[in-house]
């Protein structure tokens, strides 16, 4: 708060006591002058966290260069939302998961937001950021074609995404990921967390060593950490497409 | 518009306070909790969610006569808005 503001707290509080129904127009008049030149950052949002949470995410470099490459997009916001939420999950705090599920859903994006929900629930959603400033850098994709290739991934999930889990064996996931290839489609998205981090990478060599994306796909490979929790995952693109984007044909 | 640079410094505001600023700010609330426009009685629709503001989930943008619904999905809005 500026030394010289008056303290709009203390403001409010003296006409609380007296009560809101004795308030005088001119007191209105004055708390009013005071909240519009006020530069303290006075408000009132329920959830303080949440919203430092998403100011924090907002910095995020990988964020930052996504948000550069496509600008003004009905989606980023979802984005820190699904961030926001995978921290949610993290904590176990499966009540207010829900309630802000319910609220995207409720928003008039729904649909393709609670796509971007569910892909940051897998602790994934930074990495594909990241797969797609990097294919733009590599094929220098156009704004309109990354913001497709974004909007073909969130559509096309469920197709293409393979998740290797703790108790899958290596011969599954490589039954799945043979038959997605079957299927020629044109994105292949591996990837495991914890534990399974290391599996999915020992998967992936292995289907390199064996040659079986040779010729047909390109891999691009990612290991990291989130909240100390090891991530793996690799994007495996079709080389039909050549410098166009995987999936926005 | 001040900027909020740090949400976890942001001061909230008790009810009371809240009712008062709302209503040196032109609003007011109708029987179910909604804040409405006080010269008209209509609801205020928040302009990022696009839904009627209930009096318990408003927030008042800093330094601004905006009110708006306090959503995860509004406040990633509102950060996109004025400090990205």
């Amino acid at each position: 708060m500026a030394q010289d503001d008056p303290d709009i707290n203390k403001i409010l509080a003296n006409v609380a006591v007296l009560g809101i129904e004795k308030a005088s127009s001119r007191t209105l008049k004055y708390i009013q002058k005071v909240w519009l030149g006020s530069t303290s950052k006075v408000g009132f949002t329920p959830e303080p966290e949440e919203a430092s949470r998403m100011k924090d995410i907002s910095v995020n470099s990988t964020y930052q260069r996504f948000k550069l490459i496509v600008g003004k997009y009905k989606f980023t916001a979802y984005i820190k939302v699904g961030l926001l939420i995978y921290d949610l999950n993290q904590k176990g705090d499966r009540e207010r998961v829900q309630k802000i599920r319910d609220d995207v859903y409720n928003s008039k994006d729904g649909a393709n937001a609670l796509k971007i929900i569910h892909i940051a629930s897998t602790g994934v959603l930074l990495h594909v950021l990241e797969y797609l400033v990097n294919s733009k850098d590599e094929k220098n994709l156009s704004q309109f074609a990354v913001r497709r290739e974004f909007e073909e991934i969130l559509n096309q999930w469920t197709r293409i995404s393979v998740s290797v889990g703790n108790q899958s064996s290596h011969e599954d996931i490589i039954t799945k990921i043979k038959f997605i290839i079957k299927r020629q489609e044109d994105l292949i998205i591996v990837y495991g967390c914890g534990r399974a981090a290391h599996k999915a990478q020992l998967i992936i060599a292995k289907l390199i060593n064996n040659k079986t994306f040779y010729g047909l796909y390109l891999p691009w490979a990612k290991n990291s950490m989130i909240n100390n929790i090891p991530y793996f995952v690799c994007f495996c693109y079709s080389v039909d497409k050549g410098t166009d984007t995987a999936l926005a044909n | 518009m001040p900027k909020v640079e740090n949400f976890k410094k942001f001061t909230n505001l008790d009810n009371n306070a809240k009712r008062i600023l709302l209503k040196a700010l032109g609003y007011g609330t109708d029987s179910k909790g909604f804040v409405i426009w006080a010269d008209s009685g209509k609801r205020v629709r928040c302009k990022y969610t696009k839904r009627p503001v209930h009096f318990y989930e408003s927030s008042v943008l800093p330094g601004s006569t905006i009110v708006i619904n306090t959503t995860p999905t509004s406040l990633s809005k509102y950060i996109e808005e004025y400090l990205e």
